[in-house]
């Protein structure tokens, strides 16, 4: 089963995608920061990042920047969910907060190919 | 140091000239009182990507609610989202396992001013801290945080439905501002007010200030009285202007003088509207600019009114020479009414102001005590624009009126009188000058009337006696 780590700072955003990532058949793990996601990820590396930009401690941009730079974790692929979306760099798919279902999990697909298994 | 503005003119006159910065300030009000409204309208008005609002949340509601809230405003710019301002959440920030819960919140505000010299830094709703914290710890915390911060230059606002008790609490003791905000409900219509209880380092404008919000955001009108002054009318001076209708021109001895205050009482239907349309009229001829403050009649409706009485005002309606402002009964506000007065003195020289009537403006004021200062400067920064004002008010239609301008006698230079008289088992209409300050006048009773060209006068009553009361009798009848 394929993973996937939700970094978002509000609880109901992360509660609203487990749920739904959840249903869809993907493992899920949550950090509540950008700090957070790369304590989390030195346990060993999930097949997705999904991300929010604005957060405390470390925001979204710089964890997609810092997961980039290093060799261990440069090749996850990441989605960053945002208000804004062209304020996102460097993540491989944008997707604006917050989208239907069956947008989200599409676009989770396209990235994830194969689906959750 | 350079003040920051709020990006809302109005609040900073009122604030004393914006934000001091590295300042704390609290907005405290109930809920619904539009503490979230005003504070991320300050936000979005002053965040740049160099430096930035930083609109952090505690337990007040998801990020999601809150921008699908604040898009509605003209203010929101989704494309300032993370590059000018950022919603960030604090509340998993928490360490309850801590005598210091609240020292990682402390460290990520204090981080963020430090590496992104944020111009304003918002904890809402601050009032949540109290959840997190004991006393002890919530003041140690915003005592930190306020010092630190205070050496970034950031401001800190802090909103919250604070309550009574908890305006002890460390954050007044800290604030260099305090601005409460507050919903009154009161017919004909409700009002929403702010006031500053401090500030620090300025001179802000005392007393209530209503606010209204609207697709615009957050409008305030500060207190007529804290920006005009409530000098006492001076003596009446320069040259004679005419009022419009020659025979009480004449009983005037001219007219009125410019920036002469003139209240005009009467019964309900017995001429004054049409006698202030002749004076707006006159004016208009005269090449001056005029402004009619209606309570009653629309502006359609005073245009017919003018019209069937062969005055025509489209032109100079149309050519903004005539400005007509109805204020419906829902829209009753002295604040606001004073705001319109102001933005049209500014807005070029006024020659005539009309108010009609004045009935509407006490009732406008629901504060009884607060109407006397209030006239005093809205006939102040008339005078002080050069400009004349004549007020209608509504007397009793059968009998005498003891007060008819509401105590408020000594703000008119002048004060004409308009009564409905019996004689011999008619009802006629009958005019007098009560009075012109510095001023020879006519002290007859004259009949008057109002026909298809408007206000007639007609001759003066010789022998009447009993013209305060109502029946008019003639002197012979005393048995003389």
């Amino acid at each position: 089963m394929k993973r996937v780590l939700i970094v978002d700072d509000e609880p109901d955003v992360r509660f609203m995608l487990r749920l739904i990532l959840e249903q869809g058949g993907y493992e899920v793990d949550e950090a509540i920061n950008g700090s957070s996601a790369l304590e989390m990820l030195r346990g060993g590396s999930p097949d997705l990042v999904i991300t929010d930009l604005m957060m405390p401690v470390m925001d979204g941009n710089e964890l997609i920047e810092r997961l980039r730079s290093d060799p261990a974790t440069g090749s996850i692929p990441i989605m960053s969910l945002t208000s804004n979306p062209d304020a996102s760099v460097g993540a491989n798919v944008v997707v604006t907060k917050f989208p239907e279902v069956s947008e989200f999990l599409a676009a989770v697909l396209s990235i994830l190919d194969g689906g959750p298994d | 140091m350079k003040r920051l503005a709020t990006g809302i003119p109005e609040f900073d006159v009122v604030l004393g000239a914006g934000m001091e910065p590295g300042s704390l300030l609290v907005i405290a009000g109930a809920p619904g009182t539009g503490k979230t409204i005003l504070t991320q309208q300050i936000c979005f008005a002053s965040a740049t990507p160099e430096n930035k609002a930083i609109y952090y949340t505690t337990l007040v509601e998801p990020h999601l609610k809150l921008l699908s809230h604040v898009e509605q405003f003209q203010f929101f710019d989704r494309e300032a989202l993370e590059k000018a301002v950022e919603f960030i959440h604090l509340g998993d920030l928490v360490d309850h396992s801590s005598d210091d819960p609240l020292g990682p919140i402390v460290s990520e505000v204090v981080r963020k001013c430090v590496e992104t010299h944020p111009s304003v830094v918002v904890i809402d709703s601050a009032r949540a801290l109290h959840d997190f914290a004991n006393e002890r710890q919530l003041r140690r915390a915003l005592y930190d945080m306020t010092s630190r911060i205070a050496h970034t230059g950031a401001v800190l606002i802090l909103p919250g439905e604070f309550t009574l008790e908890e305006r002890n609490g460390p954050e007044f003791a800290l604030a260099d501002g305090i601005i409460d905000l507050a919903y009154d409900p009161h017919e004909p219509v409700d009002r929403r007010w702010l006031r500053v209880v401090k500030m620090r380092g300025a001179r802000p404008l005392e007393g209530k200030h209503s606010f209204q919000i609207t697709p615009t955001g957050v409008e305030i009108v500060p207190r007529l009285e804290t920006i005009a002054p409530q000098d006492a009318p001076g003596l009446s001076h320069g040259e004679k202007m005419p009022i419009g209708v020659s025979q009480l021109d004449e009983m005037m001895g001219g007219g009125v003088r410019r920036t002469d205050a003139t209240a005009l009482m009467g019964p309900s239907g017995c001429g004054k509207t049409v006698l202030s349309l002749h004076y707006t009229e006159r004016g208009l001829k005269d090449g001056e600019r005029c402004l009619y403050i209606s309570f009653q009649e629309t502006e359609d409706q005073l245009l017919a009114k003018a019209a069937s009485f062969g005055i025509e005002m489209e032109e100079a309606l149309s050519s903004g020479r005539l400005i007509i402002h109805h204020v419906p009964q829902g829209r009753l506000d002295l604040d606001a009414i004073g705001a319109v007065l102001r933005k049209e003195l500014t807005a070029g020289a006024v020659g005539r102001v009309v108010f009609d009537s004045l009935a509407e403006l006490v009732m406008a004021a629901r504060e009884g005590h607060r109407f006397p200062a209030y006239a005093r400067s809205l006939m102040s920064i008339i005078r002080d624009a050069g400009a004349s004002v004549l007020i209608t008010s509504e007397t009793t239609t059968l009998g005498p009126e003891l007060e008819a301008t509401g105590g408020l006698s000594f703000l008119f230079q002048n004060v004409l009188l308009l009564r409905y008289i019996e004689i011999e088992s008619e009802v006629r209409r009958a005019l007098a000058v009560i009075k012109m300050r510095d001023s020879s006048h006519a002290k007859g009773l004259v009949q008057f009337e109002i026909d298809d060209t408007g206000f007639r006068v007609m001759e003066k009553l010789e022998g009447i006696t009993g013209i305060l009361g109502w029946s008019a009798l003639r002197s012979s009848e005393f048995g003389s």
